[in-house]
């Protein structure tokens, strides 16, 4: 309860608290909150500027297909005649959901390998952090490219590995920091009296590494999982653009500035809105994680 | 007998290349395992439509895919150590000197963004740490968390659209050339006109567009690294016998806060090196991102090997750099 009220004492903080949840919102409910069908297309309607009226008739006949149209495209429509507002809306489902699933398999394995590696050592530890080196090592996002591009073409050419593709490609990429961070904690830890004392009464090493060491670890979990939610909407956005993501017609915020790109000048409305979502939703995890961090864990500061 | 002893900064440099094998050898192992698993047959994707089985058995054989991937690797392994990195599939040349000219371009790039990144962030976070909680420092400090908060592709599209689009000062894209950047520099450098017609106006945008990260990040570390040294009992010092504050800043505050912004120089330069993927794309840029992405989806493993190994040796020899630095500038770890 302190922390929250911490949290929402610096503006910029409950600035990126109000962001989040926006995007968590619109992430859970853009199927309540859009006026449009995210893959309806409406014919006549192409690239047609925010706030352009739906004729009546029109919207009887879409209504009557089962689409619940609203009255105007509030913020435009692209090329195929769908509403950009709709599509950034479901854009944010995806973008949460690959997000922050990446990012718990990201803690999952960064926080397994960091325990196992500080809290052992020796040549465990050793064979860890070369493993974590080696994943440190590769170049930027081509892993999660690799992974990727290896998983469609294994599914063949009929099934879209989509969401899950994503999730794999960045939990399997992303968790070099974390694990390194979590070491060095557990370094720290283990020498700590508590560990000895719970040694003394007879538990086992499994059992003080879950029940004695890990919640210790929570503050720096919690604010790097918070940065890394930031960094995985950026890369899966990124994959999306390069056309490795979610496939057409889902709406992606990454897919949608691809499509738009072309058109950017003239079209500006397409391009604009989903690349502000976007930039939004990253600024509001980052500024939580930054007020997280200064609360929780301002030791981190100096890794971030 | 005397024992011999290397110098130490010697000892240091080969301990750590020696450390380095096996993190190279772990890659290419990794790489080599995922891109065997995807059963896309490299052969058909070149023949395209003129597919022929007798051929493609026979391309097959020659490239060795008809082996299992253990030996495939293995000898892919003892080719490499031999100095040859093969032929690129698709491309049809070899891939050592095809990926160092694409990587060239791809370094002229980074060296102009990380100037940008370093001179604009490092400039801003000395003003925001001097001046703390000044409306400078917010300022700046929002504007450092915006920047690494927008996606570098949108942010492209946006200069794309105001600064060659809209205003036409820049040109949009397409450099039109896509050999060696290198080579073109030293034709056009004489005539200083015809070198920002042909070539300079070109990096702009995307050194603009690529630098924007480094530069936030930059900004923030030197922030909070100098906020802890200006807290020192000798800043206090120097303040007290009658230093202007800037000069406090600058030559008692400054050199002590640079080690932990030297390493995110290092990591940002590597990371800009080897992911420079999506700038890359915005802008036509023919830098080796573009090309390895290329490569993945058209399974030219030996184009796809050959750019992972260049870009993790790049990886180790950046950090391996960026550790002798610390030497040289902090005493205290020359002495460890």
């Amino acid at each position: 309860m302190q922390v929250l009220r911490r949290l929402w004492s610096s503006p910029l903080t409950a600035l990126g608290m109000l962001l989040v949840l926006l995007a968590l919102l619109s992430a859970a409910f853009c199927n309540v909150l859009s006026p449009f069908s995210p893959v309806r297309q409406y014919r006549g309607y192409q690239f047609k500027p925010p706030g352009t009226q739906l004729d009546e008739d029109v919207r009887v006949a879409a209504r009557a297909e089962g689409d619940r149209p609203g009255s105007a495209f509030a913020l435009g429509t692209d090329i195929h005649g769908r509403d950009v507002l709709s599509r950034v809306l479901y854009g944010a489902r995806i973008s949460m959901l690959v997000g922050v699933v990446a990012t718990l398999l990201n803690l999952l394995i960064g926080v397994a390998i960091g325990i196992l590696a500080g809290f052992y050592g020796g040549w465990l530890d050793s064979f860890l952090m070369r493993l974590t080196d080696t994943f440190f090592a590769f170049p930027g996002t081509l892993l999660a490219i690799i992974i990727l591009a290896t998983l469609s073409a294994s599914l063949g050419d009929n099934y879209d590995p989509g969401m899950l593709g994503l999730f794999l490609a960045l939990g399997l990429t992303g968790w070099t920091g974390i694990a390194r961070v979590i070491r060095g904690t557990v370094l720290a830890l283990k020498e700590r009296e508590f560990v000895e004392a719970a040694r003394a009464i007879g538990c086992g090493n499994l059992r003080i590494m879950l029940v004695h060491i890990l919640p210790n670890c929570m503050a720096p979990v919690i604010v790097l999982g918070t940065m890394q939610v930031a960094y995985n909407i950026l890369s899966e956005a990124g994959l999306s653009f390069l056309g490795l993501g979610v496939q057409a017609p889902s709406a992606s915020w990454g897919g949608m500035l691809a499509d738009a790109r072309p058109f950017f000048k003239e079209n500006w409305w397409w391009g604009l809105f989903p690349g502000l979502a976007l930039g939004l939703a990253v600024l509001g995890f980052n500024l939580f994680g930054d007020g997280l961090r200064d609360v929780l864990d301002p030791r981190l500061r100096a890794r971030s | 007998m005397r024992r011999f002893r290397l110098p130490p900064l010697l000892a240091f440099v080969l301990r750590r290349l020696l450390l380095s094998i096996p993190v190279l050898f772990g890659v290419t192992f990794i790489c080599y395992g995922i891109l065997s698993a995807a059963p896309g047959d490299p052969v058909r994707i070149i023949m395209g439509q003129h597919y022929d089985p007798e051929i493609a058995a026979q391309i097959t054989k020659q490239w060795g895919l008809d082996k299992p991937w253990l030996v495939q690797y293995g000898r892919f392994l003892l080719r490499t150590a031999q100095g040859d990195l093969g032929h690129s599939y698709a491309k049809r040349t070899p891939v050592g000197p095809f990926i160092l000219g694409k990587f060239k371009n791809t370094l002229l790039l980074t060296l102009v963004a990380m100037s940008i990144a370093i001179v604009f962030g490092m400039a801003a976070g000395i003003v925001s740490a001097a001046w703390p909680r000044s409306p400078a420092d917010a300022a700046l400090m929002l504007l450092a968390v915006a920047g690494i908060s927008i996606p570098v592709f949108w942010l492209g599209m946006l200069l794309q659209v105001y600064f060659a689009a809209k205003l036409g000062w820049l040109p949009v894209s397409d450099m039109s050339y896509s050999g060696d950047l290198g080579s073109l520099w030293k034709s056009s450098g004489s005539y200083p006109a015809f070198w920002w017609q042909a070539y300079g106006r070109y990096f702009v945008l995307p050194g603009l567009t690529l630098g924007t990260v480094p530069m936030a990040i930059i900004a923030r570390l030197t922030r909070s690294s100098m906020l802890e040294v200006l807290n020192q009992d000798y800043v206090r010092t120097a303040r007290a016998k009658g230093l202007s504050w800037p000069r406090v800043v600058l030559t008692h505050a400054l050199p002590n806060a640079l080690i932990p912004v030297i390493t995110v120089i290092g990591n940002n330069f590597a990371a800009l090196l080897t992911g420079a993927v999506l700038t890359e794309t915005v802008f036509s840029w023919p830098g080796l991102g573009r090309v390895m992405v290329e490569a993945i989806s058209q399974y030219d493993y030996p184009l796809v090997m050959g750019g992972v190994i260049l870009m993790a040796c790049v990886f180790v020899l950046i950090n391996l750099i960026v550790d002798i630095t610390y030497g040289l500038i902090d005493p205290r770890v020359r002495a460890a």
